[in-house]
């Protein structure tokens, strides 16, 4: 297979979802009283949206039903505000993925680039908005595409992002993002098909 | 109480008749406006093939839609709502915009026979390695945080088979996507390609289709989006529109030229009310008489019918000047009817030989005059008198007719200056070896180029490539002609492969031949072989032992179907794109392959002629119907030369004298050859249609010619043939020039080459006149 073919391979058949980042898989999510989270994601998405830089090492895994053990893979994800996100794995085959604004760069292994939009499907921004929303703490865009459920302390909150259309709902069942104040450290992705990948970010000095 | 006489029972009898024939022109005849009435009838059997290819193909079918003037999210839910209801409406056979084509039904079928239409199944294909390969590809997409859209299907298809089926059959377009549909470059438009169901030249369906679009706009209920619908089909029925209001308009203010000058030279209502009566009959004569022998008559025709005017005019014309004070009409009449007639036969006969020609629309143009000229001079000769008071003399206002009474003809010397222009015109038309002519199909159509230029610029947002060339493939079977298509194809792609050819496409791309099928079948491996080499390809990889059951069960399903065949794919997104590739002919079926962005012509040419075969034909539609027309007009430019033999002839047995003969005739071809030399100063290319044009000045001439040389002892008689010539003269010129005013190439054409000719017949007529003592054998009357 020459790289052009897999190019095309890869972007035109590319559906939908860019599956979000960071890691640390908190356990339960206790049920809070509705009326504080309303203040409390206010609160949340305020103190994100101060953030100018986040990022750093990641460590996903992906649990596949067809796969007999988690797909891990490590790489690094930046995040500069207010829309930029990079993600670049440590395998030298693989591809990386940089979002800025309203397009998408998918940079190959041999070098070359290929840009698109990531209107070009309605699922695509969403997917993209989940992690870069989150992060950007703009609470209006990620309204626009899931319910959001805020819960725990805010040195441990979880925010449960589900799809408001079917046709995103088709693919995700929702993306639970975990964090501490203003940093987001895992990102848990339910896809409908019963699959689920977690993206940790490494403690720092790991 | 008027006397009856034999003058009003005529009268009478031609009012009847013509009443009954005007109900007929009004209640019983069809008029079309298909524009391949002007193609030349196809004489060949490939010609045919390309005749039918620019009528029917799917090139003719294909209408490009663009919504723009809205935002773009707003575009992109309204391109999916046109979309869907076009795609409900049965109009169209396939409607693009990007989004995915195929039903959930439809799918599936599709997905069950993935190992049988997949191109890439070949023996090798599920070897170990090949498997190895494909599950290591598998596994990296799966790695990829942008997942392939055939995820949910891996465990049926690690060999990703319904993707390589997708993307052979997706076109060359892959314009810009917003919110999953098409747009232009800029994102301002949003884009769908359609193909209609009806034929490209069925103008009322191709009508009802782009109704069709408005309507699926207008139900979404907005208002201010800018909606562009653009392709033939689309031209076709543009075309249509503007012959049709052309033929109203220039009909209608030719009727008001006419009727003006009319009014201008006899004052006299009753005049023109008579001299009405020959234009009426002459353009209904024309309408019955196409209407009889081609079972309907081409807007383009009835438009001509208005040059027809021009001409009939002349003869009432010619009887009103010559009343008589004190002399009976019927006298008068029959004093120039000799003259009337001998004109009328002269340019019925130029037509005659042209009728004789395979173009549809110059045999209706033909016919129209032939029977419009003879039924004027015949209206004019037994309806007129009849209504007309017995001793009757218009009333003279103009000084032109006592003017030209008192003057001697021009001096010799200003005929030979006109014969010397005519000498030094023929010598600049030598002197330019290549007659610019015109044979580009696409010169005859009225459609302005901005809309030809947004049309190909669409063409280009689309991808849609610019097919003119075209393969045929004739066989007795639709499985021989996919079979034989297979067979080029394979070729064709090499030369695709080395740029020769942009791309190609064919039916068998979709639906492979039941050959082809039964091998890739044949090449998938038995059960226990297959789990053998599945076990060796999952060795070391993380995918579950049993994760691909589904695919060996599937595999072994395809090793029992029947081949899937056209006809299993009746009403279905495929089969009906199938339609417009693969057509049953009269004795078989043809496989058509289309060939995008033909780039080395020379390569193209080699590979057929290396694969000459009875069966296979290849078209460059334009090339070939350029030189389609370039035959048909030199075969018509021997029409036209018949024509005027044909004239000299009859003007030889009415005159029965080679030198008046001679003399009638030369002011016309003086005339012609100036006329021609001043239409290729102008840069103008010559068509078809000016040579009929040219044929129609010789006509005229005559009748010029004929009146001119009468030699009327009786100078106040002179005087009023002058007047009677000045009015024709005055009215051809006005009516053509009218006709030069259209925005349809073909009366664009005739107007401005008839209007200067007759203007120069007029004057080389008049200059080169030598008054005989009787222009016509008294015993021929």
């Amino acid at each position: 297979m020459t790289s052009g073919e897999k190019t095309d391979r890869l972007v035109n058949t590319l559906v939908v979802m860019l599956y979000a980042c960071v890691l640390a898989a908190s356990p339960h999510m206790s049920a809070q009283a509705a009326a504080s989270a309303d203040v409390e994601l206010v609160a949340l998405m305020e103190m994100l949206s101060e953030v100018d830089t986040a990022g750093g090492k990641f460590t996903e895994r992906k649990y596949l039903s067809i796969l007999d053990k988690p797909l891990v893979l490590r790489g690094e994800v930046r995040y500069r505000a207010p829309d930029f996100v990079k993600k670049e794995y440590d395998d030298p085959n693989s591809e990386s993925y940089e979002v800025s604004g309203d397009s998408l760069t998918i940079g190959f292994p041999d070098g070359r680039r290929r840009e698109l939009s990531i209107d070009e499907h309605p699922v695509l921004r969403a997917f993209v908005e989940s992690y870069r929303g989150t992060l950007a703490g703009d609470l209006e865009t990620l309204s626009h595409y899931f319910d959001l459920v805020l819960s725990g302390p805010m040195d441990a909150w979880q925010l449960r992002l589900t799809p408001r259309g079917p046709d995103l709902a088709d693919y995700l069942s929702a993306v639970i993002m975990h964090g501490r104040e203003g940093t987001v450290y895992s990102v848990e992705t339910l896809e409908a098909s019963g699959d689920r990948s977690v993206m940790t970010l490494d403690a720092p000095g790991d | 109480m008027p006397r009856v006489t034999r003058q009003r029972i005529s009268a009478g009898l031609w009012l009847a008749g013509l009443a009954a024939a005007l109900c007929w022109a009004m209640l019983q005849t069809t008029v079309r406006n298909d524009m391949t009435s002007f193609m030349p009838r196809a004489a060949t059997p490939v010609q045919r093939l390309l005749m039918n290819e620019l009528r029917e193909g799917p090139v003719a079918r294909l209408t490009l839609i663009t919504l723009g003037g809205a935002p773009r999210e707003e575009l992109a839910q309204l391109s999916k709502h046109v979309a869907a209801r076009l795609r409900a409406g049965g109009l169209f056979v396939r409607v693009a915009n990007g989004e995915q084509l195929f039903g959930d039904a439809e799918r599936a079928q599709l997905f069950a026979y993935r190992y049988l239409l997949s191109p890439a199944v070949n023996p090798e294909r599920f070897s170990a390695d090949s498997l190895r390969a494909a599950l290591k590809a598998r596994l990296r997409e799966l790695a990829s945080p942008v997942p392939s859209f055939d995820r949910p299907w891996l465990a049926e298809d690690p060999s990703a088979e319904m993707r390589a089926m997708l993307s052979a059959w997706r076109g060359q377009a892959r314009p810009r996507m917003y919110r999953g549909v098409w747009f232009d470059a800029a994102g301002q438009q949003a884009l769908l390609l359609a193909q209609t169901r009806a034929r490209g030249f069925d103008l009322d369906a191709q009508q009802r289709a782009q109704q069709a679009v408005r309507e699926a706009l207008g139900d979404a209920g907005t208002g201010s989006v800018e909606l562009g619908i653009s392709g033939p089909g689309v031209f076709a029925v543009a075309s249509r529109d503007v012959i049709r209001a052309d033929t109203r308009r220039l009909g209608m203010m030719a009727a008001a030229v006419a009727i003006l000058i009319l009014l201008v030279s006899y004052r006299s209502l009753r005049l023109l009310l008579i001299g009405g009566l020959p234009l009426l009959s002459a353009v209904t004569a024309g309408i019955v008489a196409v209407d009889l022998v081609f079972g309907a008559i081409h807007g383009l025709v009835l438009a001509f019918g208005v040059t027809v005017i021009g001409v009939a005019i002349d003869y009432p014309i010619h009887l009103f000047s010559h009343l008589n004070a004190g002399e009976p009409v019927r006298r008068s009449l029959a004093n120039i009817w000799p003259t009337i007639r001998l004109g009328a036969i002269t340019t019925a006969m130029g037509y005659l030989a042209m009728s004789g020609t395979d173009f549809p629309g110059l045999m209706q143009f033909a016919t129209f005059a032939i029977a419009g000229l003879l039924a004027a001079a015949a209206c004019t000769r037994w309806g007129l008198s009849g209504l007309l008071p017995e001793l009757y003399t218009p009333r003279y206002g103009t000084p032109i007719a006592d003017y030209y009474a008192r003057f001697a003809p021009p001096k010799r010397i200003w005929g030979r200056l006109m014969i010397a222009a005519a000498l030094a015109a023929l010598g600049f038309l030598v002197s330019r070896d290549d007659v610019p002519w015109e044979d580009d199909i696409a010169a005859l159509s009225p459609i302005p180029e901005s809309l030809m230029a947004r049309d190909r610029h669409l063409h280009a947002q689309l991808g849609v490539p610019d097919t003119n060339h075209v393969v045929l493939i004739r066989a007795i079977d639709a499985q021989a002609a996919l079979q034989a298509s297979e067979t080029l194809a394979v070729g064709l792609r090499r030369l695709v492969a080395d740029g020769a050819i942009g791309s190609i496409d064919l039916a068998a791309r979709y639906l492979p031949s039941a050959r082809t099928q039964r091998a890739r079948r044949d090449s998938l491996p038995e059960p226990a072989r297959l789990r053998r080499d599945l076990e060796h390809a999952l060795a070391g990889t993380p995918f579950k032992k049993d994760a691909f059951a589904p695919f060996e069960k599937a595999v072994a399903a395809a090793r029992t179907l029947p081949p899937l065949l056209p006809g299993d794919l009746q009403g279905t997104t495929l089969g009906l794109r199938l339609r417009t590739s693969l057509l049953p002919v009269d004795d078989g079926w043809v496989a058509l392959i289309t060939l995008a962005g033909v780039k080395n012509p020379q390569a193209l040419q080699a590979f057929l002629s290396e694969h000459q075969h009875p069966d296979l034909h290849y078209l460059d539609l334009k090339r070939d119907t350029r030189s389609l027309m370039a035959d048909f007009r030199e075969h018509a430019a021997i029409r036209v030369l018949w024509g005027v033999l044909a004239i000299a002839l009859v003007l030889g047995i009415g005159l029965r004298s080679a030198r008046r003969t001679l003399l009638v005739l030369l002011p016309g071809l003086v005339a012609v050859i100036i006329d021609v030399a001043f239409l290729r100063m102008l840069g103008e290319r010559l068509s078809l249609f000016h040579l009929v044009s040219l044929l129609l000045v010789v006509g005229i001439s005559i009748d010029y010619g004929l009146f001119f040389s009468r030699g009327d002892p009786d100078p106040g008689m002179r005087g009023r043939t002058f007047h009677g010539l000045v009015v024709c003269v005055l009215s051809t010129v006005s009516v053509f020039g009218i006709l030069a005013t259209s925005r349809l190439p073909v009366l664009n054409a005739i107007g401005s080459s008839v209007a200067v000719g007759v203007a120069l017949s007029f004057l080389a007529a008049m200059l080169l006149a030598r008054p005989g003592p009787s222009p016509v054998p008294a015993d021929c009357r």
